[in-house]
């Protein structure tokens, strides 16, 4: 019996190779895509659950209560660690850890790299599982002077050599010495470093702010708890409260738990935060475009089948004469339609292995499509099958199995009635579906363009800026002098912070003139030296910048110049001249800066103090004339290697930088820019289909109009417009969803586009046109058809 | 073997009622050839449907083989169908992506027929109706003529108690025709009930009765000698 399924089946497949291989490819398409998102969603969802513990693992999020909103840090006070686990016996481990990015370290054999340094109490190793594959977890950060490298690291850093109980100099003052080797963090954890020294160096470091490790009034360290097994979060957060109280006279702050497994996708909300962050709304959203291309994929292989139902109708009558019961029908076209979802499959497979490459580019992942290593793809693989094949199959099996065979073997048999009004709300659901792609797309797009051209407040065109290292603050005058003497330079400064990387210091609440109980919030604050304003191109509002950059941290009077929100958030009514407090230094104001935006556009403008202290000074930033700009790069390079023969010119210019912080809005565009298309096409190759059999079925009607004295323009149009009347009402039905969905997108974005009614216009068009396109080369070949020929077929 | 008690059948399509059947009592025997004429429309079709366990009859009860059936769900009546009721169209209905072997095959595998018992069996209809030489043909392959034996084949092939023949002749020319009549008198001088619709008087005389339908009713039935002319 099932031979002879399998035989007719492959027969009508090459029979009916067109609609077989339109069926094919669509479903295969809308596989394909299918599988890319699973792959990404599953690598989304594995971040940070490789570690043993990482049920129990959490991070400190501290919270402000603003009285204008609430603000979420994952920054707290050094002393919290080793508070939280003598006040709490369900903590079991606690550990601290500070990202030191861009550090240069140099080996015995004079190998320099810039890395990026993590620093983490012993513990880290203990709650974490980065295995060693060298040195003692338990003992490889318990002396200070200890370091543990990624295998990477050592391999960068000494080759084939064995790295253990070698040293290290960091930033050519600090000599540490190798205790461990440990494997590559996999790309899938938040923590990401090269190397870890113990967090007690974090005083070398930050020598300027004097004691560190017992101060709570610091801001700016990842705490880590992990509690007992019988011990949740949930718990745990509700005796946190009013705790930070207990150390930190006057604060509001309170704390909470964010389980680790959540950190990467669950952090929107969290301000500056250690990584580039996934989020789950993109999880979400990508997952919801992989159903709706499978939904469509699907919706053509039903119509389709239902479709051409009258070409398999004879066969089902007869088969229900000689003794076929229903069921046995359903059985045959369900393992029909399976059969053609697996071939899909396997294509859809193929095409995953062609377009991986791609896709990881526009993704930034690293993914593979590797069933045999990982079981979880191929049942992933598999479910995605079995759905498919359920919902492509279920409906024509249904269909097809409930022919009356009295009826269908008269001849006079239709596929019309109600198979043929589903056929249309399919048809209307995949238009909406790709009407509302193609709406998002145009959404996605301007917000994208609305940010990257939005005024900053400052010229951000021209500007190079170079990482210093530790070594370099006090050569920054003679450094400066030189380089301003090349022509192709028009100003230098140097700033602790870069504008695209959201501010280095949040320091604790700020003390000024009239300041209220219930105001208490954070200042950004930023380190920048004369020529600042110049440099950037900034507009000075009251008073005038900061001067003697030549000051060291020594002096106790300070100036700070503060941005307007901080101004207007203080409420100072003449500003320049008072004074204010802040992480116990006394400061004069000495002028007020015109806003401009130095977070990404995501967050609304916060207020911040520009403050004078040439300790703090990461980076330099140069503006170059823009005649003459690879001459101008060289010249700043032979400066640059004068000064510090040892780092390696890492120059780089702003704009780039401006561009990869929307990155993940750019992915999602891109992303979504290849899903649309695809999905209009598959939609469109189920157009093609339905409308190539419908044109074949109305060959009679198309006859008798013809005879009747019909024109080709009026039949094209007649067959056309019927296709285009279901385009637009699945533009009614898209609008509204697409305008709510967007709105609810938009309203994360602090500043953001309004939604134009003309991309609702457009899309429509669009929809309309391709859509005519696919059709009216049909119905323009169906009217021009012989009526004799049409009428001698009855 | 067949008994029909005031069969009623009645189509609705939206406001349009039309009695095909009205009050037809009919009773077949075991062995017998029935012949079934009468005008376009007059519901020669429909009786054959209800007959053949196609179709439900609105009114009325029908016994087939002694066994009220009259109200049977589909899937009883598919199974009454199978291996009892062999059924031959005007228009052949061959399956055309089946060769002239799986057609006939068929019948027998809804039966659940063993593999070689079906070779065996299908081998030999197919000796019988002279188109062994064509087994692995497409019915596109083959004429009017032939089709109909092949049609014929599967009808018998699972060795029905009854055929039920929709104007079996009525697609072929008359050389074709004769020779399926000659068919169906063979298997029913082997004991083959036959029932079959036609419009031609002279293929209607070869069988043993003749029953006349108009407008739904029976008007006359002519009972003829049992050996033929």
């Amino acid at each position: 019996m099932y031979r002879n399924y399998l035989k007719i089946t492959l027969r009508n497949i090459v029979r009916y190779r067109g609609y077989t291989f339109i069926n094919v490819t669509g479903l295969a398409l809308g596989l394909a895509c299918c599988i890319l998102i699973m792959l990404w969603v599953t690598d989304e969802i594995s971040f940070d659950k490789f570690h043993n513990n990482y049920k129990n693992i959490y991070r400190v999020i501290a919270c402000y209560n603003d009285t204008e909103q609430t603000e979420y840090e994952w920054k707290t006070a050094p002393p919290l660690a080793a508070a939280l686990k003598a006040d709490f016996p369900e903590v079991t481990t606690v550990t601290r850890y500070r990202s030191m990015p861009e550090h240069l370290f140099k080996s015995p054999e004079n190998i320099s790299q810039e890395l990026d340094l993590g620093l983490a109490d012993p513990e880290f190793l203990n709650m974490f599982t980065f295995p060693l594959t060298a040195g003692d977890i338990r003992t490889a950060l318990a002396e200070p002077n200890s370091i543990v490298i990624t295998e990477k690291t050592a391999q960068r850093l000494f080759g084939n050599q064995d790295p253990m109980g070698k040293s290290l100099t960091v930033d050519n003052s600090l000599d540490l010495t190798v205790t461990g080797v440990m494997a590559d963090v996999p790309a899938n954890s938040h923590l990401q470093f090269d190397c870890l020294a113990p967090f007690v160096l974090v005083e070398r470091f930050m020598q300027e702010f004097g004691s560190v490790l017992d101060n709570w009034g610091m801001g700016g360290f990842a705490t880590y708890v992990q509690l007992g097994d019988a011990a949740t979060g949930d718990d745990f957060n509700g005796k946190l409260g009013g705790y930070l109280g207990k150390y930190h006279d006057d604060t509001k702050t309170e704390l909470s738990l964010q389980p680790l497994k959540d950190i990467y996708l669950y952090s929107a909300n969290i301000q500056n935060n250690l990584y580039g962050n996934g989020d789950i709304k993109y999880v979400y959203i990508f997952s919801l475009i992989a159903l709706f291309i499978l939904f469509i994929a699907c919706i053509n292989f039903m119509n389709l089948t239902t479709a051409r139902s009258a070409n398999r109708a004879k066969e089902i009558g007869l088969r229900k004469v000689v003794g076929a019961d229903r069921y046995q029908i359903i059985t045959q076209f369900f393992g029909e339609s399976s059969l053609l979802a697996f071939i899909a499959l396997i294509f859809a497979v193929l095409l995953v292995e062609l377009f991986l490459p791609t896709f990881n580019n526009l993704s930034g992942k690293e993914l593979s499509i590797a069933f045999f290593e990982n079981p979880g793809i191929l049942i992933g693989l598999s479910l995605i099958a079995l759905f498919t094949c359920l919902l492509s199959g279920t409906y024509p099996a249904l269909f097809l199995s409930s022919f009356k065979p009295v009826k269908v073997l008269k001849g006079s048999f239709k596929s019309g009635g109600s198979g043929a009004i589903l056929r249309k709300v399919l048809v209307v659901a995949q238009f909406t579906i790709s009407i509302l792609l193609i709406i998002s797309t145009l959404i996605v797009s301007g917000q994208i363009d609305f940010m990257r051209q939005k005024k900053l407040g400052f010229n951000r065109e021209q500007l190079v800026y170079m990482k210093m290292t530790s070594d370099f603050p006090g050569q920054y005058g003679a450094l400066k002098t030189e380089l301003l003497q090349n022509p192709g330079i028009a100003s230098v400064t140097a700033t602790s912070s870069l504008p695209t990387h959201g501010i280095v210091f949040s320091t604790s609440p700020v003390q000024w003139p009239g300041k209220t109980d219930d105001q208490d919030w954070l200042l950004n604050a930023v380190s920048a030296g004369e020529d600042y304003i110049e440099t950037f191109g900034m507009e000075m509002l009251e008073g005038r910048f900061l001067t003697g950059e030549s000051r060291t941290s020594s002096d106790t009077i300070r100036e700070a110049v503060l941005n307007e929100t901080a101004v207007k958030k203080m409420n100072l009514d003449s500003p320049v001249g008072k004074s204010i407090e802040f992480s116990n230094l006394k400061v004069t104001i000495t002028g007020v800066v015109k806003d401009y935006y130095f977070q990404s556009l995501h967050h609304s403008m916060e207020p911040l103090a520009i403050i004078s202290v040439p300790e703090w000074y990461n980076y330099i930033f140069v503006r170059i004339n823009s005649d003459s700009i690879p001459q101008t790069m060289a010249s700043i390079e032979r400066v640059w290697k004068k000064f510090s023969p040892d780092t390696p010119f890492n120059g780089s210019f702003l704009n780039e930088d401006y561009e990869n912080l929307y990155r993940s809005e750019q992915r999602m565009r891109q992303v979504f820019n290849y899903f649309t298309i695809l999905a209009i096409c598959i939609s469109c190759l189920g157009l093609f289909g339905l409308a190539a059999y419908m044109a074949e079925q109305r060959t009679r009607e198309i006859g008798i109009r013809k005879v009747l004295g019909a024109s080709l323009a009026s039949l094209t149009f007649m067959i056309s417009s019927e296709f285009i009347k279901w385009v637009l009402i699945a533009n009614a039905i898209a609008w509204p969803l697409a305008f709510l969905v967007m709105n609810r997108w938009l309203e994360s974005f602090a500043y953001r586009i309004s939604i134009n009614w003309t991309v609702f216009m457009l899309s429509g068009a669009m929809a309309v046109i391709i859509a005519l396109l696919t059709v009216s080369f049909l119905a323009f070949k169906a009217a021009l058809s012989d009526p004799v020929k049409a009428l001698k077929h009855e | 073997m067949i008994k029909t008690v005031s069969l009623k059948k009645i189509y609705t399509t939206d406001e349009v009622e039309t009695t095909a059947l009205n009050n037809v009592n009919l009773e077949i025997k075991e062995g017998e050839f029935v012949s079934i004429m009468g005008p376009s429309g007059c519901g020669k079709s429909t009786l054959l449907n209800l007959l053949g366990l196609l179709d439900n009859p609105s009114e009325g009860e029908y016994f087939f083989m002694e066994e009220q059936v009259s109200q049977y769900s589909e899937r009883k009546r598919a199974t009454v169908r199978k291996g009892s009721i062999g059924f031959v169209f005007q228009s052949f209905n061959l399956i055309d992506e089946l060769t002239v072997f799986e057609n006939v095959e068929l019948p027998l595998l809804y039966l659940g027929v063993s593999g070689s018992e079906r070779k065996k069996r299908v081998e030999e209809v197919l000796e019988q109706m002279q188109i062994m030489a064509r087994r692995n043909h497409f019915p596109q392959q083959l004429s009017g003529g032939q089709q109909q034996r092949v049609a014929v084949a599967r009808a018998v092939v699972a060795r029905p108690k009854v055929i039920l023949a929709d104007e079996p002749t009525g697609n072929l020319d008359s050389k074709h025709g004769d020779e399926v009549m000659d068919l169906l008198n063979q298997l029913n001088e082997e004991g083959t009930t036959i029932i079959m619709v036609t419009h031609s008087p002279s293929y209607a005389e070869r069988g043993q009765r003749v029953v006349h339908l108009f407008d739904g009713h029976i008007v006359t039935e002519n009972i003829k000698d049992k050996f033929h002319v």
